[in-house]
């Protein structure tokens, strides 16, 4: 009996194994604000949709890094590309495929009757943005170091997506997030016209040997006006 | 007057104490084979059990009647000798016998001369400032002997004190006992030679009591 | 005379290497990758004195709380034979094996502004927690309380009432036999708590972040800092986990067995 445990634990463990680099698609790395992506490949005419992964951009570079064998690579800033090209990861710049607007998202109802950019310098309000080290905090720093704004905030998110659950729930009476995100969870936002200045690209890269076809989908008239619908900017 | 006045019942697993006694002030001798039920009977007394039926009068007071009234052990009037004397490990031989004087609010200075003197009296002065655990087990059951004399209680009950002694301090322990301040005492034995020393004699057997002779 | 050493059964000789092996090699390849000769400086950064200043509150606090809340609760626990106990039990252990992230949320829904509680807290007495170091700190007690417990309650079962009763037998009430007797006796099993559930708050990550966020000064423990600085500095996120690791090394060579239970 203990043989035959022995076996199907070791059957079990070598069928896991070796799966990286199996299958013909080939793997397309994704930021995670672009999840939509993937239902849209599918369903896209004349296209051979590849494998999705999606993370945050910083960790998408560091499995690159640690040899994953992806053909394409799209990032939510210019900064973490150039981070992959300094790695010698990029083959081929393939350019932007999308922008995505940095928005003053406030609560439901707006209970903190936040109207401008200035509010943001509101002890009284609880506000957020995310953490610097990430491409949405990055954003937001250059907003308010290039607007001039002190800002009081109660606390830096590790990503835009549970920043703006915490404005949607009403934890934080407001936030700095993507203009993608307030589309997702329907919230308003105040003061677009100060902030529109403030966006960031998505560059997309070739990194492997694969297909790209993905990116000249992003960028026909359909795929732009999926992006669009999204909350995206045009490149 | 009795002192002690029990009627009722009592179950722990297989033993079924049934009791209906009177017990009077002096020293009350309790003998019975092993299993019989007379560690339950002091258990009882000193309240680590209830009376699943019936009461128990503690110098005309009802303490236990199993129903809504209790008393708890340290609101009854006794003294407990355990037959694994249960020493506190953590303080000195010392505090341990000092211990009821300084929960009735002695302080420290006092309650260490009169525990000093308890100690002397069992023979183990010297051992004063050591941990329970360093002695042998014959000198930790007179440390607990010393530390059920020091407390000032109506009533003292001892299960199997001398066990553990050794020959020559059993003589001198056992006219402790007799001599305790306590008005009632009542002591569980197996030696013959203690047995018939008390005032009063109870046998126990398969939970029942046989109330017999006075000396 | 010495007694002969057993004989290994052959086919657990495997799986134990194994075994060791999981659980040894990301030790390892922690210690491999870190950057040995910037750790001092990466380590008095301003970032990680701030995280480091805060992992120490929120943990210590958490630490105390647990010992105010746990032991009473430990000791009703060991000591009740009640039916109700057995659920009890349940209710106390549900943090250990929640996600924290479950445990984060569920606070958030319990004591956020908006929360259950939360909105009578905020409003009658001006208390809010989320966002704030006091939340933190409920956050990290919210985890690290079963293991206070569970260590206490067995401890306090394994000593039995035999000296609880001794004492009452020379008169002690049950305060006075708490303070005299139980917790002198429990001093072991108090400290090996105390570490337990110190360490378990220090390395609070999901609860933390879903509950309390993340603000540099005021919420950003180590942890934090080490998932944050995983995106832009990956070899700080090293060494912030070579410190956290070395920290938490020392704990169980301190505890050296005491905490399990015989």
């Amino acid at each position: 009996m203990i043989r035959g445990v022995l076996t199907a634990m070791a059957a079990l463990i070598l069928s896991g194994c070796g799966t990286g680099g199996s299958g013909d698609a080939s793997l397309a790395f994704f930021p995670s604000s672009m999840s939509f992506v993937g239902e849209l490949a599918e369903k896209a005419e004349g296209l051979d949709a590849p494998e999705f992964v999606f993370a945050g951009s910083s960790r998408l570079v560091a499995q690159l890094d640690d040899g994953a064998d992806a053909a394409v690579l799209v990032t939510a800033d210019e900064e973490t590309m150039q981070r992959a090209r300094d790695h010698g990861l990029v083959v081929e710049d393939l350019g932007i495929v999308a922008r995505n607007r940095l928005v003053l998202a406030v609560a439901p109802g707006n209970p903190g009757k936040i109207t401008s950019v200035d509010d943001l310098d509101d002890g009284s309000l609880l506000l957020g943005v995310c953490a610097p080290e990430v491409p949405c905090g990055r954003l937001a720093r250059e907003a308010t170091e290039t607007l001039g704004l002190a800002i009081r905030v109660d606390t830096e998110e590790a990503n835009v997506r549970s920043l703006t659950v915490k404005i949607d729930t009403g934890e934080l009476h407001g936030g700095l997030i993507y203009a993608t995100d307030a589309l997702a969870f329907d919230l308003k936002t105040v003061d677009d016209d100060t902030l529109a200045a403030f966006t960031t690209e998505y560059p997309a890269a070739r990194v492997g040997n694969g297909d790209v076809g993905i990116i000249d989908y992003l960028r026909s008239p359909a795929g732009q006006a999926a992006l669009t619908d999204h909350g995206f900017e045009r490149p | 007057m009795s002192s002690i006045k029990v009627s009722g019942q009592m179950q722990r697993g297989d033993l079924s104490l049934q009791l209906d006694l009177g017990l009077e002030v002096g020293l009350t001798m309790i003998t019975g084979a092993n299993g019989a039920g007379k560690t339950s009977l002091l258990r009882l007394i000193a309240g680590f059990e209830r009376l699943d039926a019936g009461h128990l009068t503690l110098d005309g007071h009802t303490v236990d009647d199993a129903a809504r009234t209790f008393v708890p052990t340290h609101q009854r009037s006794i003294a407990y000798v355990f037959q694994d004397h249960r020493l506190f490990p953590h303080l000195s031989v010392l505090d341990n016998v000092a211990f009821p004087h300084r929960r009735r609010g002695v302080k420290k200075a006092a309650a260490s001369a009169r525990a000093q003197i308890h100690l002397t009296d069992v023979g183990l002065s010297e051992q004063a400032a050591i941990r329970p655990t360093q002695l042998s087990v014959g000198q930790q059951q007179r440390v607990a002997l010393a530390r059920a004399l020091a407390t000032p209680a109506d009533i003292l009950l001892l299960d199997e004190p001398l066990a553990a002694a050794d020959d020559e301090s059993r003589g001198a322990l056992r006219e402790l006992i007799i001599n305790a301040p306590h008005s009632t005492v009542l002591w569980v034995t197996h030696d013959p030679d203690d047995a018939d020393r008390g005032d009063h004699r109870i046998a126990v057997a398969e939970g029942r009591v046989e109330q017999n002779r006075k000396r | 005379m010495t007694t002969p050493r057993r004989t290994i059964p052959r086919p657990l000789i495997l799986p134990a290497v194994l075994a060791v092996a999981l659980l040894v090699l990301p030790v390892f390849g922690l210690l491999l990758e870190a950057p040995w000769s910037s750790l001092i400086e990466r380590l008095t950064s301003e970032a990680v004195l701030d995280a480091m200043r805060v992992s120490l509150v929120v943990s210590a606090s958490a630490a105390a709380l647990c010992l105010a809340l746990g032991l009473p609760l430990a000791w009703v626990l060991a000591n009740s034979e009640r039916r109700g106990i057995g659920v009890m039990r349940a209710f106390v252990l549900l943090p250990m094996v929640l996600p924290p992230v479950v445990g984060g949320t569920a606070l958030l829904f319990a004591l956020g502004r908006r929360g259950f509680f939360g909105e009578w807290l905020d409003w009658g007495v001006g208390i809010t927690l989320p966002f704030t170091t006091a939340g933190a700190i409920v956050a990290a007690t919210f985890v690290a309380l079963p293991f206070f417990v569970t260590t206490l309650e067995s401890s306090l079962r394994e000593q039995g009432t035999n000296l609880d009763e001794a004492a009452a037998a020379v008169g002690s009430s049950p305060w006075a036999t708490f303070v005299h007797v139980t917790l002198p006796t429990q001093r072991g099993a108090i400290a090996a708590g105390l570490a337990l559930s110190w360490a378990r708050a220090l390395g609070e990550f999901g609860a933390t972040i879903t509950f309390a966020g993340s603000l540099g000064g005021r919420t950003r423990t180590l942890p934090l800092e080490t998932f944050l600085a995983l995106e832009s500095d990956p070899e700080s996120a090293v060494a912030i986990s070579v410190l956290l690791l070395a920290v938490s090394l020392t704990v169980l060579i301190a505890l050296r067995g005491k905490w399990f239970a015989r």
